[in-house]
């Protein structure tokens, strides 16, 4: 199952599956990019659109209303690369050999490329997959190396990879999925670009005269984002996503927020086990006035303190993530459960008097439970 | 076609010679010049037609009209303009000429 997109070529409206959106858009902004010089660049766009509009005409009926990714990849294909009116007509040989590699610099230079995790095809967290895009190698070839990786460095290198999950944005829109590959972006700009060369007034005649013929066709392209059934109450596009950099930090600081509640968790019910045991808290002993049952209010008391700034962040960081937190929020519990268990075990065995403590809690419980069951038999 | 880059530079010079060859003879849409060179040295496609055409049309050496299709859209048909039959027949002569020395220099 995939989600359908509709898009508008030239005034039509067809219905593509996202994959072969994608594909159309890297297509048609590389193609404004290299035209973003052409006098002709909105004229030309809308040619071409037009081109795979009707080439897409001709796979789709008969029961098809949907153009899927490999159909898109093959109109693409016969369409070829756009190459601008300067370059096809390059008489003189320098001009020629140039010509090859004048769009693939283009290509490189345009549109920020960015780290995102890639959940279609992914394996855990689509952390290899998306350092693939970057990269622009095989997914394959970077979780073999990350494997090999794993396996010399005796499982420690699993770290970069979690942190890696937790800091990297994951790449849910289509511009988000195409900055993960570099390709360019920046439609909007180009657009507003080849808007100044209408300023040529005899540009502008004929343009007038065109207008008028086709004035209803002519639209640049300007997709329409449809969805697939996402709930009755799931609206993630009515919530503006956040920047890279906000989602970024809010990965860097959950985590870090995730260790830090944890550690004080352990620490408070450490301090508390050894005040109602010893008396005293990490080795320093109450003043005589003061009850032990004031001492264990006073630790709570401090405990909520620090840990409600510290959640208030946590809540600020889920909704800097943006729609699709919940697999965060799962995976930050299951990060702070590992790091209670952590501490915990680090406490018992380094701090003197836990473990003994917890063993004479045990049996204590136990004694009482005992007790109330032998009460409750008794009664009956 | 011959995929040696060395050709490809006198493909790309000629590719502008053979559209007004083509569209010298009748008026023409996109589709009728990439079909007239589907299969030739000089088979070309849709990224590459419409940035040139629209480029010869501002050196006014083509120009289009709409017509309406049977099927779809209005389409563009394409025409030569008197400078563009000027530069056909200069073209034809200059081929001509090339020709001449080629066959001069084998002998």
């Amino acid at each position: 199952m995939n989600k359908v997109t509709t898009v508008n070529l030239n005034g039509r409206a067809y219905q593509v599956e996202e994959q072969a959106y994608d594909a159309l858009r890297a297509y048609l902004d590389q193609a404004a990019n290299l035209l973003a010089d052409d006098p002709d660049c909105l004229e030309i766009m809308a040619d071409l659109e037009q081109a795979i509009g009707d080439k897409g005409s001709r796979c789709l009926g008969a029961g098809r209303n949907v153009l899927g990714e490999a159909e898109m990849k093959r109109i693409l294909e016969e369409m070829g690369p756009v190459e601008t009116g300067a370059e096809a007509s390059g008489a003189t040989p320098a001009a020629g050999a140039n010509a090859g590699s004048a769009p693939a610099a283009a290509r490189e230079t345009s549109g920020p490329k960015r780290l995102y995790l890639i959940k279609e095809g992914a394996m855990i967290a689509g952390v290899c997959n998306g350092l693939a895009a970057y990269f622009n190698v095989d997914p394959t070839i970077v979780r073999l190396i990350f494997v090999a990786l794993l396996i010399l460095s005796t499982g420690f290198f699993a770290i970069a990879y979690l942190v890696l999950m937790f800091i990297v944005p994951t790449a849910k829109t289509a511009e988000e999925r195409a900055a993960a590959r570099g390709l360019p972006f920046n439609a909007q700009e180009l657009v507003e670009q080849a808007k100044r060369h209408y300023s040529d007034i005899k540009e502008k005649h004929r343009r007038w005269r065109d207008n008028r013929r086709r004035d209803k066709e002519r639209t640049f392209w300007r997709p329409k984002e449809r969805h697939g059934y996402e709930g009755p109450h799931s609206h993630p596009f009515d919530r503006p996503q956040s920047g890279y950099g906000a989602r970024v930090a809010a990965g860097i600081v959950l985590p870090l927020i995730g260790a830090i509640s944890a550690l004080l968790t352990v620490a408070s019910v450490i301090a508390l086990a050894s005040l109602l045991t010893t008396g005293e808290i990490l080795g320093w002993s109450l003043p005589g006035d003061v009850p032990p049952w004031a001492a264990v209010v006073a630790v709570v008391a401090v405990y909520a303190m620090v840990i409600l700034p510290l959640r208030a962040v946590r809540y600020a960081s889920y909704e800097a993530l943006g729609p699709g937190r919940g697999w965060f929020v799962f995976w930050d519990g299951v990060l702070w459960l590992a790091l209670v268990v952590l501490a915990w075990w680090f406490a018992a065995n380094y701090v003197p008097g836990v473990d003994d403590f917890f063993r004479d809690l045990f049996h204590d419980w136990r004694d009482v439970t005992f007790d109330v069951a032998r009460t409750i038999a008794a009664a009956g | 076609m011959r995929s040696d880059v060395k050709f490809l530079p006198i493909r790309k010079g000629l590719l502008e010679f053979l559209l007004l060859k083509i569209i010298s003879a009748d008026k023409v849409y996109v589709a009728d010049i990439l079909g007239r060179l589907e299969g030739t040295e000089f088979t070309t496609q849709e990224g590459t037609l419409y940035p040139l055409l629209s480029k010869m049309r501002r050196e006014n050496l083509v120009d289009y009209e709409w017509q309406e299709s049977e099927a779809g859209p209005p389409r563009k048909y394409y025409r030569l303009t008197a400078k563009g039959r000027t530069q056909l027949t200069e073209l034809n002569d200059y081929w001509r000429e090339i020709n001449r020395t080629i066959q001069q220099l084998e002998r």
